[in-house]
Protein backbone atom coordinates (compact mmCIF):
# COMPACT_ATOMS: atom_id res chain seq x y z
CA UNK A 1 0.00 0.00 0.00
CA UNK A 2 2.86 2.23 0.72
CA UNK A 3 3.54 2.63 -2.91
CA UNK A 4 -0.12 3.14 -3.51
CA UNK A 5 0.37 6.00 -0.97
CA UNK A 6 3.60 7.77 -1.89
CA UNK A 7 2.04 10.76 -3.62
CA UNK A 8 -0.13 12.86 -0.96
CA UNK A 9 0.40 16.36 -3.18
CA UNK A 10 -2.87 18.15 -3.56
CA UNK A 11 -4.31 17.64 -7.02
CA UNK A 12 -7.53 17.91 -8.31
CA UNK A 13 -7.60 15.87 -11.42
CA UNK A 14 -10.14 16.56 -14.24
CA UNK A 15 -11.40 12.96 -13.94
CA UNK A 16 -12.65 12.96 -10.74
CA UNK A 17 -16.09 11.79 -12.54
CA UNK A 18 -14.39 8.90 -13.58
CA UNK A 19 -12.94 7.51 -10.72
CA UNK A 20 -16.05 8.23 -8.94
CA UNK A 21 -17.60 5.71 -11.57
CA UNK A 22 -14.67 3.18 -11.24
CA UNK A 23 -15.23 3.15 -7.62
CA UNK A 24 -18.85 2.42 -7.70
CA UNK A 25 -18.05 -0.54 -9.97
CA UNK A 26 -16.02 -1.80 -6.96
CA UNK A 27 -12.52 -1.15 -8.14
CA UNK A 28 -10.56 -0.62 -5.06
CA UNK A 29 -7.48 0.86 -6.37
CA UNK A 30 -9.76 3.98 -7.72
CA UNK A 31 -11.04 4.06 -3.83
CA UNK A 32 -6.90 4.97 -3.18
CA UNK A 33 -6.63 7.39 -5.70
CA UNK A 34 -9.40 9.38 -4.88
CA UNK A 35 -7.82 9.62 -1.08
CA UNK A 36 -4.87 10.19 -2.45
CA UNK A 37 -6.07 13.69 -4.18
CA UNK A 38 -7.84 14.68 -2.10
CA UNK A 39 -6.45 13.61 2.03
CA UNK A 40 -4.05 16.64 2.13
CA UNK A 41 -6.57 19.21 1.32
CA UNK A 42 -9.26 17.44 3.93
CA UNK A 43 -6.13 17.42 6.97
CA UNK A 44 -5.41 20.88 6.17
CA UNK A 45 -9.36 22.26 6.36
CA UNK A 46 -10.07 19.89 9.57
CA UNK A 47 -6.31 20.71 11.17
CA UNK A 48 -7.18 24.63 10.61
CA UNK A 49 -10.80 24.55 12.25
CA UNK A 50 -9.89 22.42 14.81
CA UNK A 51 -6.37 23.32 15.46
CA UNK A 52 -5.81 19.81 17.06
CA UNK A 53 -3.78 17.14 15.24
CA UNK A 54 -5.76 14.17 16.88
CA UNK A 55 -9.08 15.60 16.14
CA UNK A 56 -8.30 16.81 12.59
CA UNK A 57 -7.11 12.94 12.35
CA UNK A 58 -10.23 11.62 13.72
CA UNK A 59 -13.17 13.79 11.80
CA UNK A 60 -10.94 13.30 8.34
CA UNK A 61 -11.75 9.52 8.79
CA UNK A 62 -15.20 10.16 9.67
CA UNK A 63 -15.68 12.31 6.09
CA UNK A 64 -13.93 10.04 4.46
CA UNK A 65 -15.79 6.68 5.67
CA UNK A 66 -19.13 8.54 5.57
CA UNK A 67 -17.95 9.89 1.90
CA UNK A 68 -16.88 6.42 0.64
CA UNK A 69 -20.13 4.99 1.74
CA UNK A 70 -22.42 7.75 0.83
CA UNK A 71 -20.46 8.07 -2.82
CA UNK A 72 -23.89 7.04 -4.88
CA UNK A 73 -25.39 10.17 -2.78
CA UNK A 74 -23.21 12.50 -4.92
CA UNK A 75 -24.42 14.32 -7.39
CA UNK A 76 -22.06 16.11 -9.65
CA UNK A 77 -24.72 18.19 -11.05
CA UNK A 78 -24.53 20.18 -8.27
CA UNK A 79 -21.20 20.59 -7.12
CA UNK A 80 -17.56 19.81 -7.08
CA UNK A 81 -16.67 16.20 -5.32
CA UNK A 82 -14.03 18.51 -3.37
CA UNK A 83 -16.94 20.97 -2.09
CA UNK A 84 -19.24 18.12 -1.20
CA UNK A 85 -16.58 17.09 0.68
CA UNK A 86 -15.97 20.13 2.75
CA UNK A 87 -19.57 20.41 3.20
CA UNK A 88 -19.25 16.53 5.08
CA UNK A 89 -15.55 18.01 6.28
CA UNK A 90 -17.37 21.71 8.10
CA UNK A 91 -20.31 19.81 9.03
CA UNK A 92 -18.41 16.91 11.09
CA UNK A 93 -15.89 19.55 12.32
CA UNK A 94 -18.86 21.86 13.79
CA UNK A 95 -20.61 18.42 15.50
CA UNK A 96 -16.53 18.36 17.34
CA UNK A 97 -16.71 22.18 18.34
CA UNK A 98 -20.00 21.20 20.38
CA UNK A 99 -18.69 18.11 21.49
CA UNK A 100 -15.56 19.96 22.88
CA UNK A 101 -17.18 23.58 23.70
CA UNK A 102 -17.17 22.42 27.43
CA UNK A 103 -13.88 21.51 27.46
CA UNK A 104 -12.55 24.81 25.64
CA UNK A 105 -14.14 27.24 28.01
CA UNK A 106 -11.41 28.22 29.83
CA UNK A 107 -11.96 28.27 33.49
CA UNK A 108 -8.47 29.93 34.93
CA UNK A 109 -11.01 33.20 33.32
CA UNK A 110 -14.42 32.23 34.04
CA UNK A 111 -12.82 31.87 38.27
CA UNK A 112 -10.47 34.58 38.11
CA UNK A 113 -7.64 32.36 38.89
CA UNK A 114 -4.12 33.28 37.40
CA UNK A 115 -1.91 30.78 36.61
CA UNK A 116 2.12 31.24 36.22
CA UNK A 117 3.28 31.39 33.11
CA UNK A 118 5.41 28.96 32.30
CA UNK A 119 8.95 29.54 33.47
CA UNK A 120 11.93 29.60 30.86
CA UNK A 121 15.40 29.25 32.02
CA UNK A 122 16.68 30.49 28.73
CA UNK A 123 15.55 33.69 27.48
CA UNK A 124 14.98 33.01 23.98
CA UNK A 125 14.70 35.35 20.75
CA UNK A 126 11.17 35.57 19.45
CA UNK A 127 11.97 34.04 15.92
CA UNK A 128 13.50 30.60 17.19
CA UNK A 129 10.34 30.56 20.18
CA UNK A 130 7.55 31.05 17.43
CA UNK A 131 7.19 30.53 13.59
CA UNK A 132 4.85 31.55 10.91
CA UNK A 133 2.45 28.56 11.62
CA UNK A 134 2.60 29.38 15.52
CA UNK A 135 1.64 32.61 14.77
CA UNK A 136 -1.22 31.84 12.09
CA UNK A 137 -2.66 28.88 14.90
CA UNK A 138 -2.89 31.59 17.46
CA UNK A 139 -4.52 34.64 14.98
CA UNK A 140 -7.04 31.79 14.39
CA UNK A 141 -7.77 30.65 17.37
CA UNK A 142 -8.77 34.19 18.16
CA UNK A 143 -11.41 33.55 15.43
CA UNK A 144 -14.99 32.78 16.04
CA UNK A 145 -15.72 29.38 14.32
CA UNK A 146 -18.21 30.60 11.25
CA UNK A 147 -15.14 33.19 10.72
CA UNK A 148 -12.42 30.68 11.16
CA UNK A 149 -14.36 28.85 8.12
CA UNK A 150 -15.15 31.26 5.93
CA UNK A 151 -11.39 32.64 6.01
CA UNK A 152 -9.91 29.06 5.74
CA UNK A 153 -12.10 28.31 2.89
CA UNK A 154 -11.35 31.60 0.96
CA UNK A 155 -7.50 32.00 1.81
CA UNK A 156 -7.03 28.47 2.59
CA UNK A 157 -8.19 26.19 -0.29
CA UNK A 158 -9.44 29.40 -2.55
CA UNK A 159 -13.16 28.77 -3.09
CA UNK A 160 -15.50 31.26 -4.40
CA UNK A 161 -18.12 32.80 -2.35
CA UNK A 162 -20.94 30.79 -3.65
CA UNK A 163 -19.13 27.39 -2.70
CA UNK A 164 -18.16 28.97 0.38
CA UNK A 165 -21.70 29.66 1.29
CA UNK A 166 -22.90 26.19 -0.21
CA UNK A 167 -20.43 24.86 2.37
CA UNK A 168 -21.23 27.25 5.57
CA UNK A 169 -25.06 27.14 4.35
CA UNK A 170 -25.54 30.40 4.37
CA UNK A 171 -26.10 33.12 1.44
CA UNK A 172 -23.00 34.46 -0.95
CA UNK A 173 -23.62 37.72 0.88
CA UNK A 174 -23.08 36.18 4.02
CA UNK A 175 -20.16 34.24 3.38
CA UNK A 176 -18.84 37.50 2.03
CA UNK A 177 -19.21 39.14 4.83
CA UNK A 178 -17.71 36.86 7.30
CA UNK A 179 -14.26 36.61 5.28
CA UNK A 180 -14.21 40.27 5.48
CA UNK A 181 -14.80 40.07 9.22
CA UNK A 182 -12.16 37.61 9.50
CA UNK A 183 -10.04 39.42 7.71
CA UNK A 184 -10.53 42.51 9.99
CA UNK A 185 -10.06 40.36 12.73
CA UNK A 186 -6.82 38.74 11.91
CA UNK A 187 -5.26 42.12 10.42
CA UNK A 188 -5.70 43.53 14.27
CA UNK A 189 -4.58 40.17 15.68
CA UNK A 190 -1.46 39.94 13.04
CA UNK A 191 -0.74 44.00 12.77
CA UNK A 192 1.14 43.87 16.14
CA UNK A 193 3.80 40.94 16.49
CA UNK A 194 2.36 38.99 14.01
CA UNK A 195 3.23 40.76 10.74
CA UNK A 196 6.61 41.60 11.24
CA UNK A 197 7.22 38.66 12.31
CA UNK A 198 6.06 36.70 9.54
CA UNK A 199 8.02 39.07 7.25
CA UNK A 200 11.31 38.59 9.52
CA UNK A 201 10.49 34.78 9.37
CA UNK A 202 10.10 34.90 5.40
CA UNK A 203 13.07 36.91 5.03
CA UNK A 204 15.14 34.28 6.95
CA UNK A 205 13.96 31.77 4.62
CA UNK A 206 14.81 33.23 1.64
CA UNK A 207 17.81 33.73 2.63
CA UNK B 1 -14.07 61.60 8.99
CA UNK B 2 -17.39 60.29 8.05
CA UNK B 3 -15.67 59.72 4.70
CA UNK B 4 -12.40 57.93 6.74
CA UNK B 5 -15.22 55.68 8.57
CA UNK B 6 -16.89 54.80 4.77
CA UNK B 7 -13.31 53.88 3.33
CA UNK B 8 -12.12 51.89 6.56
CA UNK B 9 -15.33 49.76 6.51
CA UNK B 10 -14.69 48.53 2.75
CA UNK B 11 -10.95 48.32 2.61
CA UNK B 12 -11.20 44.58 2.51
CA UNK B 13 -14.28 44.57 -0.16
CA UNK B 14 -11.59 46.71 -2.18
CA UNK B 15 -8.64 44.65 -1.46
CA UNK B 16 -10.53 41.27 -2.73
CA UNK B 17 -12.25 43.12 -5.74
CA UNK B 18 -15.87 42.81 -4.54
CA UNK B 19 -16.73 46.48 -4.73
CA UNK B 20 -19.22 47.86 -7.51
CA UNK B 21 -16.98 49.61 -9.95
CA UNK B 22 -18.89 53.47 -8.41
CA UNK B 23 -17.68 52.64 -4.99
CA UNK B 24 -14.60 51.34 -5.73
CA UNK B 25 -14.29 54.96 -7.40
CA UNK B 26 -15.38 56.51 -4.82
CA UNK B 27 -12.79 54.70 -2.22
CA UNK B 28 -9.63 55.15 -4.71
CA UNK B 29 -10.39 58.67 -4.76
CA UNK B 30 -10.38 59.25 -0.92
CA UNK B 31 -7.22 56.54 -0.56
CA UNK B 32 -5.21 59.11 -2.70
CA UNK B 33 -6.11 62.26 -0.72
CA UNK B 34 -5.77 60.54 2.98
CA UNK B 35 -2.68 58.82 3.86
CA UNK B 36 -4.13 57.40 6.95
CA UNK B 37 -6.61 55.42 5.14
CA UNK B 38 -3.82 54.37 2.70
CA UNK B 39 -1.55 52.94 5.07
CA UNK B 40 -4.41 51.36 6.44
CA UNK B 41 -5.03 50.00 2.88
CA UNK B 42 -1.06 49.09 2.84
CA UNK B 43 -1.54 47.01 5.91
CA UNK B 44 -4.58 45.13 5.04
CA UNK B 45 -3.33 44.45 1.57
CA UNK B 46 -0.11 43.14 3.17
CA UNK B 47 -2.41 40.92 6.11
CA UNK B 48 -4.06 39.44 2.72
CA UNK B 49 -0.92 38.53 1.14
CA UNK B 50 0.48 36.89 4.16
CA UNK B 51 -3.12 34.92 4.67
CA UNK B 52 -2.48 33.96 1.09
CA UNK B 53 0.77 32.63 1.14
CA UNK B 54 0.83 30.95 4.37
CA UNK B 55 -2.81 29.54 4.77
CA UNK B 56 -2.44 26.85 1.79
CA UNK B 57 0.66 25.47 4.40
CA UNK B 58 -0.78 26.45 7.57
CA UNK B 59 -1.29 21.93 8.70
CA UNK B 60 -0.04 20.13 6.19
CA UNK B 61 0.32 16.36 7.53
CA UNK B 62 3.43 14.22 7.35
CA UNK B 63 2.41 10.79 4.79
CA UNK B 64 2.41 8.88 8.14
CA UNK B 65 -0.60 10.37 8.98
CA UNK B 66 -2.28 10.30 6.14
CA UNK B 67 -1.25 6.30 6.06
CA UNK B 68 -2.91 5.69 9.23
CA UNK B 69 -5.62 7.40 8.23
CA UNK B 70 -6.47 5.70 5.32
CA UNK B 71 -5.63 2.24 7.12
CA UNK B 72 -8.63 3.26 9.48
CA UNK B 73 -10.81 4.08 6.65
CA UNK B 74 -9.99 0.79 5.20
CA UNK B 75 -10.90 -0.96 8.35
CA UNK B 76 -13.89 1.61 8.90
CA UNK B 77 -15.17 0.39 5.33
CA UNK B 78 -14.16 -3.41 4.95
CA UNK B 79 -17.64 -5.16 5.83
CA UNK B 80 -18.24 -6.64 9.06
CA UNK B 81 -17.83 -10.86 9.72
CA UNK B 82 -20.44 -12.28 10.62
CA UNK B 83 -20.47 -12.68 13.96
CA UNK B 84 -21.03 -16.81 16.11
CA UNK B 85 -22.71 -16.35 18.92
CA UNK B 86 -20.60 -18.74 21.00
CA UNK B 87 -22.45 -18.27 24.02
CA UNK B 88 -24.82 -21.01 25.47
CA UNK B 89 -28.53 -19.93 25.00
CA UNK B 90 -29.00 -20.37 28.62
CA UNK B 91 -26.50 -17.76 30.02
CA UNK B 92 -28.60 -15.39 27.21
CA UNK B 93 -31.48 -16.01 28.84
CA UNK B 94 -30.11 -15.78 32.30
CA UNK B 95 -29.08 -11.93 31.49
CA UNK B 96 -32.39 -11.31 29.97
CA UNK B 97 -33.96 -12.43 32.75
CA UNK B 98 -31.85 -10.21 34.90
CA UNK B 99 -32.98 -7.20 32.76
CA UNK B 100 -36.25 -7.87 32.85
CA UNK B 101 -36.14 -8.51 37.01
CA UNK B 102 -34.90 -5.46 37.43
CA UNK B 103 -36.50 -3.35 34.67
CA UNK B 104 -39.45 -4.64 36.52
CA UNK B 105 -38.51 -3.53 40.02
CA UNK B 106 -37.82 -0.12 38.44
CA UNK B 107 -41.27 -0.17 36.53
CA UNK B 108 -43.28 -1.02 39.34
CA UNK B 109 -43.35 1.72 41.90
CA UNK B 110 -43.92 3.97 38.81
CA UNK B 111 -47.03 1.74 37.45
CA UNK B 112 -47.93 1.37 41.27
CA UNK B 113 -48.28 5.56 41.83
CA UNK B 114 -49.55 5.97 38.41
CA UNK B 115 -52.68 2.94 39.13
CA UNK B 116 -53.42 5.36 42.52
CA UNK B 117 -53.28 8.30 40.65
CA UNK B 118 -55.87 7.46 38.50
CA UNK B 119 -58.41 6.28 41.34
CA UNK B 120 -60.76 9.35 41.46
CA UNK B 121 -61.22 11.14 45.27
CA UNK B 122 -63.74 10.70 46.99
CA UNK B 123 -66.23 13.92 47.36
CA UNK B 124 -65.36 15.60 50.32
CA UNK B 125 -68.58 15.47 52.53
CA UNK B 126 -70.89 18.41 52.29
CA UNK B 127 -71.16 20.33 54.94
CA UNK B 128 -75.65 20.85 55.80
CA UNK B 129 -76.99 23.55 57.54
CA UNK B 130 -79.99 23.53 59.29
CA UNK B 131 -82.11 26.60 58.15
CA UNK B 132 -85.13 25.49 60.26
CA UNK B 133 -85.07 25.16 64.07
CA UNK B 134 -85.58 20.86 64.63
CA UNK B 135 -89.24 20.16 65.48
CA UNK B 136 -90.53 17.14 66.49
CA UNK B 137 -92.28 16.07 63.13
CA UNK B 138 -90.13 12.93 62.73
CA UNK B 139 -90.45 11.92 66.22
CA UNK B 140 -94.15 12.24 65.86
CA UNK B 141 -94.31 9.97 62.56
CA UNK B 142 -92.53 7.50 63.76
CA UNK B 143 -94.72 6.47 66.17
CA UNK B 144 -97.71 6.57 63.42
CA UNK B 145 -95.56 4.21 61.14
CA UNK B 146 -94.76 1.63 63.44
CA UNK B 147 -98.62 1.77 64.57
CA UNK B 148 -99.33 1.28 60.15
CA UNK B 149 -97.08 -1.71 59.97
CA UNK B 150 -98.00 -3.63 63.33
CA UNK B 151 -101.68 -2.98 62.53
CA UNK B 152 -102.87 -5.96 61.11
CA UNK B 153 -105.50 -6.66 58.79
CA UNK B 154 -108.64 -7.75 60.33
CA UNK B 155 -108.81 -11.65 60.24
CA UNK B 156 -104.97 -11.98 60.19
CA UNK B 157 -103.09 -13.16 62.35
CA UNK B 158 -99.07 -12.76 62.83
CA UNK B 159 -97.70 -16.30 62.95
CA UNK B 160 -99.40 -18.53 60.62
CA UNK B 161 -99.23 -21.79 61.36
CA UNK B 162 -100.19 -23.44 58.79
CA UNK B 163 -98.84 -21.56 54.84
CA UNK B 164 -101.19 -21.46 52.41
CA UNK B 165 -99.04 -24.04 49.82
CA UNK B 166 -99.35 -26.92 52.77
CA UNK B 167 -101.86 -29.63 52.14
CA UNK B 168 -104.11 -30.55 55.29
CA UNK B 169 -103.04 -33.20 57.50
CA UNK B 170 -104.45 -36.52 57.40
CA UNK B 171 -105.17 -36.73 61.00
CA UNK B 172 -107.06 -33.38 60.62
CA UNK B 173 -108.74 -34.94 57.68
CA UNK B 174 -109.89 -38.02 59.48
CA UNK B 175 -112.03 -37.45 62.98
Amino acid sequence: MADQLSNYEEQSPADVPALIARCLAGDQNSYTQLYNCFATAMYRLCYSLLLNRQDAEDVMQDVFVYAFKNLRRYDSQKSAFKTWLCTIAVSRCRNMYRRKRFLLVDWSQLLHVQFPAPHSDMPEPALTRKDAADVIHAALAELSPRLREAVVLRYGHGLTYREIADIMNCPPKTAESRVRLAHEQLRSRLQPVGHTLLEELWQVQEQ
Amino acid sequence: MLQCHYTRARIPALINQELPIQTRRYVARHLDHCSACRAEFERQKTVKQELMRELPHFGKPDESALERIWAQVQSDLRPAAPRHNTRLPLKSYSFGGIIAGLLLVLLLPIAGNAGTMSVPHHPSPQIIVLTETPTNRVAVAVPTLIALVAQTAPGETDTPTILDNTPATPSAAVP
